[in-house]
């Protein structure tokens, strides 16, 4: 219910701010595409493009609401020259997308190989300090050390 | 009379004494190489002794194997008497440089006046001293009877009142009989009761088993003895010369032992009813020291009548080489015949020879009682010997007890018992004893109460549950202990220490652990059952696990025993038992410890601790309640930890070996917040120039 009163309330201002709408909608269908691709749970593409997008469109909406903020001007604005400049921003984000990605993930399994390898020294550490019988791999006598003959 | 004290190691010692000699008790010189023969007796050596001004003593060096009476040291030194030496002091030699070197183990030494002449006798075995009547009367008695009247009054047993324990008063020779005026009885501390008397001054009971076993013994055998003395000095010839001592108890059996001692001489008649009175075999009929004191008084006591009726058959019992017609003589004569005598009991022949020949209902009773109790006890080992054991008493209900080898008073068995293990000799046999009650039988048929048989019955019933149990601290050997108070530690490790005391094994092991560095075990079974029996304090609560098959638990319980004795007794440092401690125990209790670095602490902490002294610091290393608790709950944090460690490491190295996506999602994220915070800079950057464009324009 509170999905379709915001639906409602959305389509209400955008028929309100119609040419905002038009330029909008236009300039931002990568984003828009974005979104419908990215299949993650956060969905987090449609942001990282929608926010360069959106940086390439500001341009062209601050022209349209200094001007009459009419479907006309909307019309005049849209040419395939503010499209083109409007859609780099959009590839743009594809590229911080793509670029950062990739770079977080080498450092995390970077840092991923070094905690193990941190692990393991623990491990041993635990093992040097409180001998074999700290694994649990051995039956342990009621004081807690490996089980040997009685009298050793 | 000298109080028993520890032993000071005083800075006089320099000045006192010389190399031939050592301070006892910081005030008493002893030479132990100049041997007094005349005071000394087999197993104790009295040497010459002197005081700081000169005093001159003499010392009684016992062994710790002859059992010293060292409980009687209090009773003896309230003894007011001028006719026995007074106790100087007494106590265990120690551990100077000066004992060691002269002195090749511990001893018990007793210090005494030196009040003693001349032995009042060169022969004191001859049997015949033919002293005029007047001279023991005015010379001799009043001085035995005036110890003696002492030795009552303060319930002191002297049990070695014979003529080779009597001295002239100092200064007078031995052969002047005509100028004794006065004797004085020697010292009777350094051997068990009668365990030095001949058997001639013993009542038939106590005459007939061997002096180890003689018992603790009852004032009116001191009386007996001082009957046996009189006569030996009065009479003119001996009715036992020639007789072995097996003869003269079956004379004494026989014809009683005033007749036996006495015979044929004619005793002056002042003498005559004394001699009687006091050589009456039966205790009832015995005089008693205030019968004694009265005819010494000049008061005319008569013989008491009554007394042990003395049974005869009619006709002759054929047993062995003999012919019986007393059946005292014939149970007698068992314990030499043991099977003999069994073949005599179940033919039926002493039965019906009872039954027709004696005749007598109080005796018959008391063979079928000892026939029912043997036949109850069944065929289990040793049923013959207690058959015919039993029915010995039963035929001679003042007799001792005899089981297989071993022949004793039931209140000797104990020290008995205690030298045959010193001795190393069989035991089994005492350990049946105590299994088939053979010595409550004894008490349930002899013919006079002794006081303490209830104690004695408490006594037997513990040792007989000890030795049913196999740990150390417990069995046959902690009935040595149990039943004789009085007597030290006989562990064979120890066999060159007078240990008494807990206390005493404590400084006897650091003397032994200096000496001695391949010393494997501290604990055998003696020493584990004499510190339980003496102060059970001080080892009962580690008991079982001393007994463990697990070396640390034995370990740690071994400390901790060796920690209390020193923390309770207050005991001085003892080097070589931290030495041993840490050579011995801190392998079994390091490995222990689950924490390796705690163990390497505490490992330099004890090598720093070894040769401080200080079993008790030692022992708070690995206490219980602190240290070990912490490394146990420290340990089971670590497991958990290696657990949680394992975990991590299996997902960490899963997702780096197969998630081809391990850290995009963060990536995504990152690249979200970069694209923002760029965009909204495009943005600022815009408006900035749009506006300022238009501003400028």
């Amino acid at each position: 219910m509170q999905k379709i009163v915001t639906i409602v309330l959305l389509l209400i201002l955008a028929a309100a701010v119609l040419p905002t709408t038009l330029l909008l909608c236009v300039g931002m269908m990568p984003t828009i595409a974005a979104f419908f691709i990215d299949k993650t749970k956060q969905q987090l593409k449609g942001l990282t493009v929608g926010c360069m997008n959106f940086a390439a469109c500001f341009y062209y909406w601050l022209q349209l609401v200094s001007s009459h903020h009419s479907l006309e001007e909307a019309w005049e604005i849209i040419s395939p020259a503010s499209i083109s400049v409007m859609y780099a921003g959009a590839v743009a984000g594809y590229f911080i997308e793509w670029g950062v990605s990739i770079a977080v993930s080498m450092l995390m399994l970077q840092k991923g190989r070094s905690k193990l390898k941190s692990i393991r020294k623990k491990k041993e550490e635990c093992l040097e300090r409180w001998g074999v019988e700290v694994t649990g791999n051995y039956r342990l006598d009621e004081y807690g050390f490996p089980m040997r003959q009685k009298d050793e | 009379m000298a109080e028993e004290t520890e032993t000071p190691e005083s800075s006089e010692e320099e000045s006192f004494n010389s190399s031939d000699s050592f301070l006892f008790k910081g005030a008493i010189e002893i030479f132990p190489y100049d041997e007094l023969s005349h005071l000394s007796k087999a197993g104790a050596v009295a040497c010459r002794a002197k005081g700081k001004k000169g005093e001159k003593y003499f010392a009684m060096l016992c062994e710790r194997n002859t059992f010293p009476r060292t409980k009687l040291v209090t009773k003896y030194n309230n003894l007011q008497t001028q006719y026995m030496a007074g106790l100087v002091a007494s106590g265990v030699t120690g551990f100077s440089k000066q004992e060691k070197q002269l002195l090749s183990q511990q001893y018990y030494v007793f210090v005494f006046e030196d009040i003693y002449g001349d032995p009042f006798t060169d022969t004191p075995h001859k049997a015949t001293l033919n002293i005029k009547p007047e001279i023991v009367r005015y010379n001799i008695l009043p001085s035995l009877i005036g110890f003696l009247q002492d030795a009552d009054k303060n319930d002191f047993l002297h049990g070695s009142l014979h003529l080779g324990n009597i001295y002239n008063l100092s200064g007078i020779k031995n052969n002047d009989v005509e100028g004794v005026n006065g004797v004085c009885v020697g010292e009777c501390l350094s051997l068990p009761y009668s365990y030095d008397m001949p058997r001639e001054y013993l009542t038939i009971s106590r005459s007939s088993v061997p002096p180890i076993a003689r018992g603790r013994g009852v004032f009116s055998d001191e009386i007996y003895s001082l009957g046996v003395l009189l006569s030996i000095m009065l009479r003119r010839t001996d009715p036992c010369a020639g007789l072995s001592d097996d003869e003269v108890i079956k004379l004494k059996m026989d014809q009683g032992s005033y007749q036996a001692i006495v015979g044929d001489n004619r005793i002056d008649v002042y003498f005559l009813n004394a001699l009687r009175g006091m050589l009456q075999d039966d205790p009832e009929q015995r005089w008693t020291l205030d019968d004694v004191s009265m005819w010494v008084d000049g008061q005319r006591i008569g013989v008491k009548q009554g007394g042990i009726k003395r049974l005869n058959a009619n006709r002759p019992l054929p047993f062995v080489k003999d012919k019986y017609i007393r059946p005292e003589l014939l149970g007698y004569d068992f314990k030499a015949h043991v099977q003999e005598a069994h073949q005599l009991i179940i033919s039926g022949e002493l039965e019906k020879w009872v039954d027709r020949s004696v005749a007598n209902p109080a005796l018959k009773a008391r063979l079928q009682l000892a026939y029912e109790s043997s036949d109850k006890y069944g065929q289990k080992t040793g049923h013959l010997e207690r058959k015919v054991a039993q029915v010995a008493l039963a035929l001679n209900n003042d007799s001792s007890l005899f089981y297989k080898d071993i022949d004793f008073l039931p209140d000797g068995f104990g020290l008995s018992f205690a030298k045959a293990l010193v001795d190393g000799e069989e035991i089994k046999a005492y350990a049946q004893m105590l299994e088939i009650s053979l010595i409550s039988f004894w008490v349930e048929n002899k013919r006079d109460d002794a006081a303490d048989v209830a104690v004695l019955l408490s006594a037997i019933e513990s040792c007989r549950m000890s030795a049913k149990q196999a740990g150390m601290g417990y069995g046959i050997e902690r009935c040595a202990y149990l039943l004789n108070s009085d007597i030290p530690c006989l562990s064979p490790k120890f066999e060159d220490y007078y240990i008494k005391t807990p206390e005493d094994y404590f400084v006897a092991l650091n003397d032994l652990c200096i000496k001695d560095s391949g010393l494997e075990r501290i604990v055998d079974r003696h020493v584990a059952a004499f510190i339980s029996v003496r102060d059970r304090q001080m080892i009962d609560a580690y008991l079982a696990d001393i007994n463990s098959d697990v070396a640390h638990v034995r370990a740690i319980a071994l400390l901790k025993m060796l920690a209390t004795i020193q923390l309770r007794a207050n005991l001085d440092k003892a080097p070589g038992i931290s030495n041993w401690v840490v050579d011995h125990l801190s392998k079994p209790l390091l490995e222990r410890i689950h924490d390796r670095d705690m163990r390497k602490s505490i490992d330099m902490k004890l090598k720093r601790l070894a040769s401080n002294g200080d079993v008790v610091a030692i022992a708070s290393l690995f206490e219980k309640e602190t240290v070990l608790r912490k490394d146990r709950g420290d340990f089971n944090n670590a497991m958990k930890e290696y657990q949680n460690l394992i975990k991590q490491e299996k997902i960490l190295d899963y997702n780096i070996k197969n998630n081809k996506r391990y850290g995009q999602g963060t990536g995504r994220e990152v690249a979200s917040i970069v694209s923002a915070g760029l965009g909204f800079l495009i943005v600022l950057v815009i408006i900035f120039w749009f506006f300022g464009e238009r501003l400028m324009g």
